[in-house]
């Protein structure tokens, strides 16, 4: 009796052990997009799964022309399957606000996707994508109470059966009506033991087989590529491996990335633990996988690098590494269009709600009262000359009004956000039509930046939601004249 | 959930039995039944209402699963081990209480108790059916046709069914109790194969490789019906042998006769001559990608020489075993009585 037990219970105990991990992204799945469809303006907020296949929930806020029906559909972002979609599944408006939608889609496989609103309004039908990198992320462990119901189930299960095998032996075959003989009694104790010992071997086997299971499993949660920094005088080599599993459906290149405004990686260096060091810079590719370049004069320490590229199918990817700056490393000038801060340590207190910069200007954010985990907001921030009017000389940055990266400050999370969402430029252009794997760099940087001849305003919105509560440090960048300024604020997040 | 259903009307209806000889006056229903922990009810209504436990209990445990490793596209996980596991058990159950009326049946001598044998017999013979294509069912990733020059299949087929068939030829007591369940199997899956196609459909998820515009069968089925028709001839002509002699020559008949029909069979399946609406290898799934092997009308990983003959050998084996179990197993079967 006892051995069923323990292997039942040694079963769900190995549920409870094993520990989830979050790595996608660099611990933010969601996805937050402002989108335009024709005259329709959505605020697109997909809460994506933590497993694949899994259900992501999408929610939609509508400004602009009223919408009457939303329709969505997932598609991958490239190659035949993004030629058939399937069918289209109708967001509800909720009824105390017409304006929002919800509806929930399954994401099949792993890879790289798009969701696909047809959306239909006064101004007819119009369709818009937003592309979603669907990855398993972790795996989840059994809660306490499902645990003992299902042990207890089980144990029902087992022990039920012996006393069907007892049954069965001492009296199902006896003429009706007759008495089992002390014999068969005795014979069906035996069965009894029999039948449980057998049971014990069968749910030890089935213990097995889970475990190789849940392993299988692990192996597809997804880890980014992994990079390795080499850092001689100040010239820092990130070379990027190549990920090879057993299935080439989920292998990833470390050569064929796609130009992100302009730009194969987006690195962000940001020296710990203090945070007080920033730096957004822009690597070149040197050869296959191996992006380099001349650091600029960097305070020493240890710095945390986040890398973001774009793979050919629209994949996006935050490439994580740490270095560590010498002192006195040679320094050389920082490069057109990147950008540094030096904010105060975060142990001298939290940040305000304006940013004094170097050269006098001033960058404002209209920080809400209170924020709170997995809330879509439009975080939006001004820039102000020394006179605190709005500053008058605007450029785009990077092809946009502005670049923002969130950073939780024990490193947990970091995004990197456009006034379009967080979704890569990339990425959003594949969605929407512009075949950029087969286009040059040309072209790609003439339709990253659609605002090029449109004003630009000193007022950016970021939509974006903190993926859990804890601390922030948020890096803002936008231009003026030739200057590229970095803004940096503290956030407390509920 | 129609699935679930069935578990949900095995633990009642048996449940109700079992609470209804357990506290009742019935002396009839009480002198057929059997004591299990403390209830008495037939044997068959245990074990069909252990299957329906077993079956609400994987419901959780599956939807766990998906939760936790997410929605699988496999057939054979341990939550859908156990869910097939329980609706088995709910299978055999109603077999064992036709049987034991059969059994009672066979033994009396009056004219109308042989027309009831004849009728729980053939009774017998579709549940019997039903279990064939339940585990038809349950090893289609195995038998898929691009995988029929594999050994792999042979393995698989050569496990599950001359149990199956055994089992049930010695419970039954009918002379071709393996040709008729393994046609039962036939006559359903292609019935689907006919059937199916006239339903408009379309993909509800992605990816979709292929579209598809009407409900999609599965597989033209295997040719299971010669190997039972050559068991059951065997098993006619071997009543005086050994059991052991029976299971051994049993096994490897089946997988014999087996490969002999359906590799030449399968050839023809991924042939430009079976694509039409009876053999039904013109649909394919919308998962099915262009340059996959179903699409390509490939075999998967063929075995050759020396590696197909250890892995027929192999099924033969397996064969041989599940034989004697089923032999065992339905001869003891055929003495229930409760």
């Amino acid at each position: 009796m006892k051995l069923p037990i323990r292997a039942l219970v040694i079963v769900f105990l190995c549920l409870l052990a094993a520990p989830p991990r979050a790595h996608a992204h660099v611990g933010s799945k969601d996805v937050f997009e402002q989108v335009t469809a024709g005259p329709y303006k959505l605020f697109v907020t997909i809460r994506m799964p933590t497993v694949i296949p899994g259900v992501a929930t999408v929610e939609v806020r509508s400004s602009g022309t009223p919408i009457s029906s939303i329709h969505i559909t997932p598609l991958p972002l490239t190659g035949e399957a993004s030629r058939h979609p399937p069918a289209a599944d109708l967001m509800i408006a909720t009824t105390a606000d017409p304006a929002f939608f919800t509806g929930s889609i399954w994401l099949m496989a792993t890879g790289s996707w798009q969701v696909r609103f047809d959306v239909t309004g006064a101004a007819g039908t119009q369709t818009v994508a937003v592309p979603v990198p669907a990855v398993a992320i972790s795996t989840l462990t059994m809660q306490r109470g499902l645990g003992i119901t299902l042990a207890a189930l089980g144990l029902f299960l087992v022990l039920s059966m012996a006393g069907i095998v007892a049954a069965s032996v001492r009296e199902a075959r006896l003429e009706p009506g007759a008495v089992a003989s002390p014999s068969r009694k005795r014979r069906a104790i035996f069965a009894t033991a029999g039948s449980l010992a057998f049971m014990a071997i069968v749910l030890w086997g089935g213990a097995k087989w889970w475990n190789v299971e849940a392993a299988s499993y692990s192996l597809d949660v997804y880890h980014p590529l992994t990079v390795e920094p080499l850092l001689s005088g100040n010239q820092l080599d990130l070379n990027v491996l190549a990920y090879k599993p057993d299935s080439e459906r989920r292998a990833r290149s470390n050569n064929d990335f796609l130009p992100d405004h302009g730009h194969l990686m987006h690195l962000y260096a940001i020296r710990e633990p203090e945070m007080d060091a920033a730096f957004h810079l822009h690597p070149v590719l040197a050869g296959p996988g191996d992006f380099r370049i001349s650091l600029p004069a960097m305070p020493p320490g240890q710095y945390a690098l986040y890398g973001d590229v774009v793979h050919a199918n629209g994949f996006p990817e935050t490439l994580v590494a740490k270095i560590t700056i010498p002192d006195n490393m040679p320094g050389g000038p920082l490069g057109e269009e990147d950008a540094s801060a030096h904010p105060q340590p975060l142990s001298q207190g939290q940040l305000g709600g304006s940013y004094k910069l170097p050269d006098g200007y001033v960058m404002v954010w209209d920080r809400p009262s209170s924020i709170t985990a997995n809330t879509a907001y439009a975080f939006r921030f001004h820039l102000l000359n020394a006179d605190g009017q709005p500053a008058p000389d605007m450029q785009p940055y990077l092809g946009m009004a502005g670049h923002a990266a969130f950073v939780k400050t024990d490193g947990t999370v970091f995004a990197h956000t456009h006034p379009e969402g967080s979704a890569a430029m990339a990425s959003l252009m594949l969605a929407n039509g512009s075949d950029s794997s087969t286009s040059d760099n040309m072209d790609m940087n003439k339709m990253d930046m659609p605002m090029h001849n449109e004003p630009i305003s000193n007022t950016v919105e970021f939509p974006y939601g903190f993926p859990s509560s804890g601390r922030y440090r948020i890096f803002v960048q936008m231009k003026h004249g030739s200057t590229v300024e970095t803004g940096v604020f503290d956030a407390t997040v509920l | 959930m129609a699935i679930y259903a069935c578990g949900v009307l095995a633990a009642i209806i048996c449940g109700y039995l079992i609470v209804a000889t357990t506290f009742g006056h019935s002396s009839r229903l009480k002198a057929t039944s059997v004591n299990v922990l403390g209830f008495r009810a037939p044997l068959g209504a245990f074990i069909a209402a252990w299957g329906g436990i077993a079956t609400l209990t994987s419901a959780p445990f599956d939807n766990w699963w998906h939760a936790a490793y997410g929605l699988d596209v496999k057939i054979v996980s341990p939550p859908h081990t156990l869910l097939i596991l329980g609706l088995r058990a709910v299978g055999v159950g109603i077999l064992f209480l036709i049987l034991a009326a059969m059994n009672r049946a066979a033994t009396a001598d009056s004219p109308s108790s042989k027309l009831s044998f004849k009728t729980l017999q053939l009774l017998f013979l579709y549940i019997g059916g039903l279990i064939v294509a339940g585990q038809m069912f349950f090893l289609m990733e195995y038998t898929w046709d691009v995988k029929l020059h594999s050994a792999s299949a042979y393995i698989a087929l050569g496990i599950a069914l001359p149990l199956v068939f055994a089992m049930l030829s010695q419970a039954s007591r009918h002379r071709w109790a393996a040709t008729t369940t393994a046609t039962i199997y036939m006559v359903f899956a292609i019935a689907e194969i006919l059937i199916l196609p006239l339903f408009p459909a379309q993909p509800k998820l992605g990816p979709v490789f292929y579209p598809v515009t009407h409900l999609v069968p599965a597989k033209f089925p295997i040719l299971i019906f010669v190997p039972a028709i050559a068991l059951d001839l065997l098993w006619q002509h071997t009543r005086a042998w050994k059991p052991w002699k029976v299971a051994l020559a049993s096994g490897f008949l089946f997988i014999a006769v087996l490969t002999v029909v359906e590799w030449p069979f399968a050839t023809f399946l991924l042939s430009k001559a079976s694509e039409n609406r009876f053999f039904g290898t013109i649909y394919f799934d919308y998962n099915s990608r262009p340059n996959g092997i179903d699409r390509m009308r490939l075999f998967w990983e063929p075995d050759h020489g020396l590696d197909l003959f250890a892995g027929l050998l192999r099924a033969a084996i397996y064969s041989s075993i599940g034989t004697w179990i089923g032999l065992s197993f339905g001869r003891w079967m055929r003495s229930v009585q409760r």
